[in-house]
């Protein structure tokens, strides 16, 4: 489990440390207190292949172009991130404007838009193994990343942004390969109360796709049943067949009705229970209050509220324990409305 | 300023609803853009400061209250803190209640320092204030006021000094009571209250008291005595 982390230089955070991690930490706070940076820099801080990381950390953030640069706090000073728990790393981070050759000609290769760039990043694990990252990213974000050095310490992490994750069809496989389709399928039938079935067709291109079929064998594109449908079957089909060990989640509630809003706080409880170590962002009280309201002692043991706020670009934070946060769910309230 | 206090319940709202309004505070329903939910009550005097009344349930939530917003003061800076109880024991004394926040000042882990009965904590470069307002009097009342030291026994106090004739007329009532049971605090307030009160019910009853001049000037004169107005003048217009 993670336990904390440090931050220096990265995005809008001069510096910051989270301590006591929880194995369910739920970060609030105002638009840019720096909850997404906190989750990119877990992702960068304990996963591998770290280059990868990096580049999903800042290609999940395309609303524009070439923003590598702006990953760092200042370009010309180095990032830092650390993490602590049962994984121990510190990672250097630094933004280059010219790609080394090998990462400039992959990029080229793969016909990405210039302007070019690359972050570097060397990671030290607490038996001070070391591994070197390169990656690349086109004036689009997409990236190209290459690494060497030995294997270091790691805990499987996976970021899931239920608006933009990997396409349904995919999960669903996932699903059916693992033997969770009739879980999954009576989690849908719980906020959908006419769904018959989930089928898995192909166009005439032979693409596949995700069908709702109805009671009146009437199928629908699941990507047309609504962005909250699509995201709580985006969430449920990664929690019921992923087996990472830390999963960071931006805003599960995105776009969610409360009865679905509901269930996703029961899918998040069941994946802590089966012992995921959790970390979301939120802007929800609905989501918050359903997680309260099922929670067992074991449960609310587990839980831990961060209340962040970007301070002259310091990060600062203050927590309540999971019964705390029953106790102040009033503030909590405030915060958020 | 932005001040806070934390007192133990709906009544103690209530009287320093009335304490706050006749000395010059507007109430609101939003503070620092944020709307007050639940049971808080939000203040405001002018521009200059803003003020919340967190009532939380009784002496141990105080305890459990007041350390969450101890830590939260690195994210939620505050310049004064009031910690409001009731000592509940016979003779005034808020030796207890003091013993108590110094130790949930321990508790949270944050250096602190004593000066003039107040406790000044270091917070980032600004200075926060942590004060403790403790409810009762020294003033003795025989059998027309409660034994234990609370806010029923201050407000009983100040309506027998200016309406004498009410405490034989309380002492007939509580005695005549059918079934004999404990009288206490609560019972004592009631019993006051009863008629003048009546229609606007408890709560009102704590607050109204600050509406008649005489009540509120012995008010303040009790509080003076105990020490307790030294930590409410802080969070008062000048």
């Amino acid at each position: 489990m993670i336990k904390g982390l440090e931050i220096s230089g990265i995005r809008g955070i001069k510096k910051g440390r989270l301590d006591n991690l929880a194995p369910f930490t739920i970060l609030v706070g105002p638009n840019g207190a720096g909850k997404s940076t906190v989750l990119d820099t877990l992702l960068i801080g304990s996963c591998q292949p770290v280059g990868d990381a990096v580049g999903r950390a800042v290609s999940r953030r395309s609303l524009s172009a070439h923003t590598a640069r702006d990953f760092f706090y200042a370009r010309d000073t180095p990032a830092k991130i650390s993490v602590w728990g049962t994984v121990e790393r510190t990672c250097e981070l630094t933004w280059q404007a010219q790609p080394d050759q090998s990462i400039r000609e992959r990029l080229e290769y793969q016909k990405k838009w210039y302007p070019f760039s690359q972050i570097s990043c060397n990671v030290v694990d607490q038996k001070s193994k070391s591994q070197s990252s390169r990656t690349g990213f086109g004036n689009d974000n997409s990236y190209v990343y290459e690494y060497d050095g030995g294997p270091v310490e790691y805990v499987s992490t996976r970021l899931l942004d239920t608006t933009q994750d990997l396409p349904l069809d995919r999960l669903y496989s996932d699903l059916v390969q693992q033997g969770r389709r009739r879980e999954m399928k009576k989690m849908l039938q719980e906020v959908i109360p006419h769904l018959d079935d989930i089928e898995l067709l192909t166009d005439e291109n032979n693409r596949p796709s995700l069908f709702l079929v109805d009671e009146n064998e009437k199928a629908v594109p699941m990507a047309l049943a609504g962005d909250g449908l699509v995201g709580f079957a985006r969430l449920g089909f990664t929690l019921l067949t992923r087996s990472e060990k830390l999963m960071l989640i931006e805003e599960p509630e995105v776009h969610q009705h409360p009865a679905c809003i509901e269930k996703t706080a029961i899918a998040l409880r069941n994946a802590v229970r089966q012992g995921m170590q959790m970390v979301l962002t939120t802007h929800s009280l609905d989501l918050i209050d359903y997680l309260l309201d099922g929670a067992n002692e074991d449960d609310l043991g587990k839980m831990k509220l961060f209340k962040l706020v970007l301070k002259d670009n310091e990060l600062l934070s203050s927590y309540l324990d999971g019964p705390e946060i029953k106790q102040e769910r009033q503030t909590i309230e405030e915060e958020l409305r | 300023m932005r001040f806070e206090v934390l007192c133990e319940g709906y009544h103690d709202r209530a009287f320093w609803k009335g304490l706050l309004l006749h000395h010059g505070y507007e109430e609101c329903r939003k503070l620092d853009g944020k709307k007050i939910a639940g049971g808080v009550y939000g203040y405001r005097f002018k521009d200059k400061h803003s003020l919340k009344v967190i009532p939380c349930g009784g002496k141990p939530e105080i305890r459990k209250k007041a350390i969450i917003r101890l830590r939260q003061l690195d994210i939620d800076p505050l310049d004064h803190l009031l910690i409001n109880l009731d000592p509940d024991s016979e003779d005034y004394s808020d030796k207890p209640c003091r013993d108590m926040v110094k130790g949930l000042l321990n508790d949270s882990s944050r250096k602190y320092k004593e000066k003039n009965g107040h406790f000044l904590l270091e917070n980032r470069g600004d200075m926060t204030t942590i004060s403790l307002v403790v409810w009762g009097t020294r003033a003795s009342g025989g059998r027309y006021l409660p034994g234990q030291q609370t806010l029923e026994r201050l407000v009983c106090s100040a309506v027998l000094t200016n309406y004498p004739e009410r405490g034989p007329a309380v002492g007939q009532f509580l005695k005549a009571e059918p079934h004999g049971g404990k009288v206490g605090p609560k019972q004592f307030a009631w019993s006051y209250m009863a008629k003048w009160a009546g229609d606007r019910g408890c709560e009102d009853f704590f607050n109204s008291v600050w509406e008649d001049p005489k009540l509120a000037h012995t008010l303040e004169n009790l509080l003076k005595e105990t020490g307790a107005w030294q930590s409410v003048a802080e969070i008062l217009p000048c």
